[in-house]
């Protein structure tokens, strides 16, 4: 599923991680079963599921991450999902490293994503297996030491085993993002923690937007508060 | 006291024209001081004159609207409160119309723009907001006029009717109302009254609610109305249901709207009558079934009857232009019926919103202004029987081309439409209710009838919630269950409404917008009443956990 130097985790268990608050900390699940750490991903390799008391092939119990918002059946739910990683450099090392990376492959520039809004991945069996991240700040990263400059309208886009296998290292420090989730259960408050990764490639799109015009008339804070004089028309 | 009641509207639509119309003041006059009336102005005088688009008109018309609705809900059930909610907001609508008063824009997306204001005062983020609202609009507009015109393309418009009726601008800025009361025993009323659920262990549900809510309406639009308007509504109910033993489900419900908290019943009197639903609730339970069919006289209580006018009278005169294409004069079952005969040549109908109470009840319908910036006028709809007009807003319909003020808007975002006000059903040769009653036993007697109907109230869709079996050899009454009308619709009203009492009932309603129907009670010659085909559910399993 992922290069043998990541494993990843759900724990509700942990309230906090490098003193930061975990949202997706809970001492019952919603079918009052103990909440458990689940390795759902051992170096590499595929190992577990996140389980409610619906069992599945060969999962028969849960393990207690059946949630739900008030008024929805649980299902199996993310609590707080840790990635961690055997392959890492200091963050600051990361850099060399993406600019280390363009240079091999013979590229201007390298980009950087700073933040994202958000994404979704297809999972249903009867559409192809993609997912797409809508990022917010994204940077380019010039080879020939030009300063960064900031882009817009690209959204990432791919196969989650294609790009997964293409994480190359990762930073040393975990950061921590509290969220809420939805899914057919409700929204649900949940932590995802993870390293800054290094992909050696990645596949990127043009993001559609509308043409819309903008506003007409100028906004009514640049023109002093003043109704403009000798009005006609009507 | 009937003349006197329409000398005295006659001065008062003469006194409202002169405050209204006397002069077009000054506009920072008119509404200096106050934010909202600020910003739209400013905003509406730029847009005036410079919003306009390449190879699109520029508009003839434009409307802001703000609603600022402060309201308080509450709700219990068997004894708690189970939610009580102070909210506020204030819903800015935009129009903007391209054409002209023959044909414009007013059309799916053209029918204007929603925001949502800041509940601060601040000038600059209000015309910030009016600004890309009214933005939105005009594009809008403009591709709802070309939409509009392909459309027409297909059919033929045989008697084409205005889209938008000239109107004068009025000019009244009126006092800022507020919602001041304590909660605290209004909750305890609505906890104490649900609590009643103990008396009786047969009931299932029982809940009770209140809504309190004050409305402060602005408006202004490029012909040069501003106005501003505060109106407050009370509102409390009581619903209780159960299930007789052969699995019918009963309903009762009831409730008190007033426009202001001084008029409402005291927190004991609604608990009384709270208490009266549970024992009529018992009653209905332990009362047989209505008889299979019947046909004879039936003798509506005044309730009963503004629940008739409601659904027959009262849905039938609103002047709804039909769809683009459609020739009829009103979308309603009245579009032909103009000086038609559709009630009994002794009944009346008028629609007035200009007066506040009716032989001391209050009436919720009263303005000065509707929501489209017309004064509120009083309709003579239908003429010793004869339909002579509709309820109007600024959409003409055919051989209508003003509006008569009754454009208004369902709280708080849809375009107005023609919407009654106070709906008042008057008989010309009323009689006493002893006089009524003899009446209907009279006509039971002579049919050789051992019993005839009396319905005392609806529930929803004029099933009656209390009919009676009223015995004509000694006038005694029996409550029944289980019954529907069978023929009771606009040609009955028309040929077997024999009789009108000199009663008064008024029922007050703040479904769509606030009005009031006010009617006598009346006497059908003939209809039908039937056993109802209703599902019978099993009663529950076992008991309710509260055992006596």
């Amino acid at each position: 599923m992922l290069p043998e130097f990541l494993s990843v985790s759900d724990d509700p268990t942990q309230r906090t991680l490098n003193g930061a608050d975990l949202g997706g900390w809970y001492e019952y699940d919603e079918e009052g079963m103990p909440a458990q750490r689940v390795d759902l991903i051992k170096d590499g390799i595929l190992k577990s599921f996140l389980m409610s008391r619906m069992p599945i092939k060969n999962f028969a119990t849960s393990n207690g991450h059946g949630r739900a918002e008030a008024g929805h059946l649980p299902t199996g739910r993310q609590g707080n999902l840790i990635v961690s990683s055997s392959r890492t450099v200091k963050d600051s090392g990361l850099r060399q490293k993406l600019i280390g990376e363009v240079k091999k492959q013979g590229k201007p520039f390298g980009l950087y994503f700073e933040d994202i809004q958000g994404g979704f991945t297809m999972t249903q069996r009867m559409m192809p297996q993609a997912f797409q991240v809508l990022p917010v700040l994204v940077w380019r990263v010039y080879a020939d030491g030009r300063p960064d400059e900031l882009v817009r309208g690209v959204d990432i886009v791919g196969t989650p085993l294609a790009a997964l296998s293409r994480i190359v290292l990762t930073g040393d420090k975990l950061d921590v993002f509290n969220g809420i989730c939805g899914a057919e259960s409700g929204s649900v408050p949940v932590a995802a923690a993870a390293p800054a990764m290094l992909f050696s490639e990645i596949e990127v799109q043009k993001r559609s937007h509308s043409l819309n015009r903008p506003p007409i008339l100028p906004p009514p804070s640049e023109v002093d508060g003043q109704s403009p004089k000798g009005a006609s028309g009507l | 006291m009937k003349a006197a009641i329409r000398t005295s509207l006659m001065v008062c639509i003469a006194l409202m024209s002169v405050r209204i119309f006397a002069q077009q003041k000054d506009w920072q006059s008119v509404a200096a001081g106050d934010p909202i009336l600020q910003a739209m102005h400013a905003e509406l005088e730029r847009s005036k004159s410079q919003l306009k688009l390449d190879q699109v008109a520029a508009p003839y018309y434009i409307e802001y609207r703000v609603f600022d609705i402060d309201e308080y809900s509450a709700e219990a059930e068997y004894g708690a409160l189970r939610s009580s909610v102070r909210s506020r907001g204030r819903i800015l609508r935009v129009v903007v119309r391209i054409g002209d008063y023959k044909q414009d824009s007013y059309f799916g997306q053209g029918e204007g723009a929603l925001s949502v204001l800041g509940l601060d005062n601040d000038i600059p983020a209000f015309r910030h907001e009016l600004w890309l609202a009214t933005d939105r609009a005009y594009k809008a507009a403009a591709e709802a006029l070309a939409e509009k015109q392909a459309q027409l393309k297909q059919f033929t418009v045989d008697e084409p009717t205005d889209d938008f009726s000239r109107a004068d601008a009025a000019q009244s800025v009126g006092p800022v109302v507020k919602l001041e009361f304590d909660p605290a025993p209004w909750n305890r009323m609505l906890e104490e009254a649900t609590g009643l659920y103990k008396n009786d262990s047969q009931i299932e549900t029982f809940g009770s609610t209140l809504r309190f809510q004050a409305t402060n309406r602005y408006y202004v639009n490029s012909e040069g109305a501003v106005v501003r308007s505060g109106q407050t509504s009370y509102e409390m109910s009581i619903s209780c249901s159960t299930q007789a033993t052969d699995g019918m489900h009963l309903h009762r419900n009831n409730g008190f709207v007033e426009t202001s908290l001084a008029k409402m019943p005291t927190p004991q009197a609604f608990i009384t009558r709270a208490s009266e639903l549970v024992q009529s609730l018992r009653a209905l339970r332990e009362a047989p079934i209505a008889e299979e069919e019947y046909r004879g006289p039936v003798l509506f209580s005044a309730d009963a009857a503004c629940s008739i006018f409601a659904d027959l009278v009262g849905e039938n005169v609103l002047g709804h232009k039909p769809p683009l294409g459609k020739s009829g004069r009103t979308t309603t079952a009245f579009a032909t019926s103009y000086k038609s005969r559709v009630l009994p040549d002794f009944i009346s109908v008028v629609d007035d919103p200009t007066i506040s109470s009716y032989v001391g009840h209050t009436l919720m319908g009263n303005y000065d202004l509707d929501d489209e910036g017309v004064p509120g006028r009083r309709v003579s709809l239908i003429d010793n029987g004869v339909l002579m007009n509709f309820v109007l807003g600024r959409k003409p319909v055919r051989d209508f081309p003003s509006s008569n003020g009754h454009g208004r808007a369902r709280i708080p975002s849809n375009s107005p439409g023609p919407s009654l006000s106070n709906l008042i059903v008057r008989s010309s040769q009323a009689v006493s209710v002893e006089e009524l009653k003899k009446k209907f036993l009279d006509i039971c007697r002579q049919r050789d009838l051992p019993y005839c109907y009396r319905v005392e109230t609806f529930g929803p869709k004029l099933v009656p919630r209390l009919l009676y079996k009223v015995w004509s050899k000694d006038g005694h009454e029996e409550l029944v269950r289980g019954a529907v009308l069978g023929d009771l619709d606009l040609r009955s009203l028309r040929s077997d409404l024999v009789a009108a009492g000199d009663d008064v009932y008024v029922d007050n309603m703040l479904l769509n917008v606030p009005h009031s129907i006010v009617a006598p009670s009346v006497l059908f010659d003939e209809l039908e009443v039937k056993r109802a085909s209703l599902n019978k559910e099993k009663l529950l399993e076992y008991p309710p956990p509260l055992v006596h």
